[in-house]
């Protein structure tokens, strides 16, 4: 399978403050990807690097064949155009209603009819989930859930290769968050996404993702699907999977398995 | 980014009883521009046609936005002629039966009736009943500020000192550069003006009543004030405003705090103490000023 990112040897430094020594991680084609590690080990800094808001102090980063170090204007344009980010909070933009925010990509990049617009955000609105008649909302009028799709939406309407989420099922209730999880996965195998996610919420864990990386001392200490992660012995590894909950969820997989 | 020859998008081809539509190349959000207004284009020509095939043969891929087009164009296209599909590639079915679970059809956009002939007055309406309800809360605005003065009045010990020094710092220390640049520059100004007025009189001297009375009587204490209202006051307004949405004004109501106590009386109480401050340092800038060119244009010296 194709690697769609690549990160070699990513260091990133504020001030006299050492957030990542050297991170090393390949997400291939069409894998859910989650990023792990306790708050403030850098998870969103890392993603931050990803999509070019932030330069790291070393290190090279490539992301769909492009190296982010030496990408031109132009390429990084097009390169933007290709993934789609959905932020902690939703980020919507509170002057516009709903389906203004999703427009809003289609309304400055393409040449297309109101008509049509307005046509291919009510289908985007259903297809994560919400009633197409939420358009009219503004996002002060929102729940949280809402507020998530809603912005799910405006970052799947170019049709990106690539989706970053962060923590999209933070701040969900159980019942949101799985049905959000459930949509991720739809969405993966519907339009083929690669999608990069950091999440610490144990069910999205289990239920959602194929491989992940966990950001520990600047490092990332354990890289792979969760089996392989669960045999790392590291103390976050132990502490975050040494839940109730979490230990459940393992007798339950280690029950199926035998 | 390449553009491929538009007519590849969609080619007509009529026989007698039918009309035949070849789509192909990349149908993809980027290029769905090209495709509807090529559409639109050719829409007039088949309107009298009595069978469409649409034949998607040469239809490299497709993503979901153009099939959302797509489908729209299908059902529009029904409603002229009886349409079939043919030649479907695999990808395409997949993508079309994957769009077709969440396509919605769109509402149909309201035409102009007479309720939309009221809309101007509509309009005018709404904004009359804001600016009422505007008027009303600025009215509760200075009624609470000023139960909030008296309250603080009652008891001084419940005056918030930290916070108005802070407001003291933020409205009236870092506002000094403005103002010093103001009013020296309105200071020279007024002298230079009047001196070449004076001047023709012989009435040289009276440069210093000028001076002496229009900056300080007048005009330093408008400029300090526009320049405090339009800075501080915007400043305010974002301070506020930020703790509205991150709920830091709801958190202190719901512990029971005045928030006109505690958010709206240190400020005012800031601008009480640091405006005649700064305005008499506008004073000094501003004199200042035209004692320099009373010295240069006049030959007036201080002494
Ligand atoms: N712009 C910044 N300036 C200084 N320090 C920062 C900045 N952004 C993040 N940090 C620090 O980097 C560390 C990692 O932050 P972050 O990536 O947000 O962590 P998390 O893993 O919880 O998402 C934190 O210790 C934070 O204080
Ligand atoms: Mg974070």
């Amino acid at each position: 399978m194709k690697e769609i990112i690549k990160m070699r040897h990513v260091r990133t430094v504020f001030g006299d403050k050492t957030v990542h020594e050297d991170v090393n991680l390949t997400v291939k084609e069409g894998e859910i990807y989650a990023i792990l590690g306790g708050s403030g080990s850098g998870k969103t800094t890392l993603l931050r690097e990803m999509i070019m808001l932030l330069r790291p102090s070393g290190g090279e980063i490539e992301i769909l064949g492009q190296n982010l170090e030496t990408i031109s204007q132009k390429e990084a344009q097009k390169l933007r155009s290709q993934w789609g980010v959905l932020f902690q909070f939703g980020a919507l933009f509170t002057s516009l209603t709903v389906e203004e925010n999703v427009a809003v990509w289609l309304r400055e990049y393409t040449s297309l009819s109101d008509a049509t617009i307005r046509q291919i955000v009510r289908s985007k609105l259903k297809m994560v989930g919400l009633d197409p008649d939420v358009g009219r909302l503004y996002p002060s009028e929102l729940s949280g859930g809402m507020v998530k799709r809603s912005a799910l939406a405006r970052a799947l309407v170019m049709d990106p290769k690539l989706l970053f989420l962060d923590e999209p099922t933070s701040g969900l209730d159980p019942v949101s968050a799985e049905a959000f999880d459930e949509l991720i996965t739809q969405l993966r195998s519907l339009l083929g996404l690669t999608i990069v996610m950091i999440t610490h919420d144990i069910d999205t864990i289990f239920n959602v993702v194929d491989k992940m990386a966990v950001l520990g001392e600047g490092r990332v200490v354990a890289e792979g699907s969760l089996k392989q992660v669960l045999k790392r012995d590291h103390p976050f590894i132990r502490k975050f999977f040494g839940g109730n909950r979490a230990k459940a969820r393992i007798e339950a997989m280690k029950m199926e398995a035998s | 980014m390449f553009f491929m020859n538009s007519e590849e998008y969609i080619d007509i081809e009529r026989s007698k009883e039918s009309v035949t539509i070849r789509l192909g190349g990349i149908w993809s959000v980027e290029s769905l521009g090209s495709i509807e207004s090529l559409y639109k284009k050719v829409l007039p020509e088949i309107f009298d046609a009595k069978k469409i095939v649409l034949d998607l043969k040469r239809v490299e891929s497709i993503d979901t936005s153009a099939m959302i087009f797509f489908i729209t164009m299908r059902s529009e296209l029904k409603k002229i002629a009886d349409t079939r599909v043919i030649n479907t590639p695999k990808e395409f079915c997949r993508m079309f039966r994957m769009v077709k679970r969440f396509y919605t059809p769109s509402y149909r956009p309201k035409s102009a009736t007479f309720a939309s002939l009221l809309e101007p007055i509509l309009r005018i309406g709404k904004g009359a009943v804001s600016i009422y309800y505007d008027i009303v809360l600025f009215l509760s605005f200075i009624g609470r500020s000023a139960i909030a003065v008296f309250d603080t009045l009652k008891r001084p010990s419940s005056f918030r000192i930290k916070e108005t020094a802070v407001n003291i710092y933020s409205t009236g220390v870092t506002a000094i550069p403005i103002v010093a640049l103001s009013s020296f520059l309105v200071g020279i100004v007024i002298a230079f003006q009047s001196a070449v007025q004076l001047q023709k009189y012989g009435a040289n001297i009276f440069i210093v009543d000028m001076i002496g009375i229009s900056i300080p009587r007048e005009l330093a204490p408008l400029i300090t004030a526009i320049i405090v209202a339009g800075r501080s006051g915007s400043a305010y307004t974002a301070q506020i405003g930020v703790m509205k949405i991150t709920e830091e004004i709801d958190a202190m109501k719901t512990m029971g705090f005045e928030i006109f106590r505690f958010v709206v009386f240190p400020r005012i109480a800031a601008m009480m103490i640091a405006l005649p401050l700064l305005i008499f340092f506008a004073d000094i800038i501003g004199i200042y000023g035209g004692l320099l060119v009373a010295k240069m244009q006049l030959d007036i010296t201080p002494a």
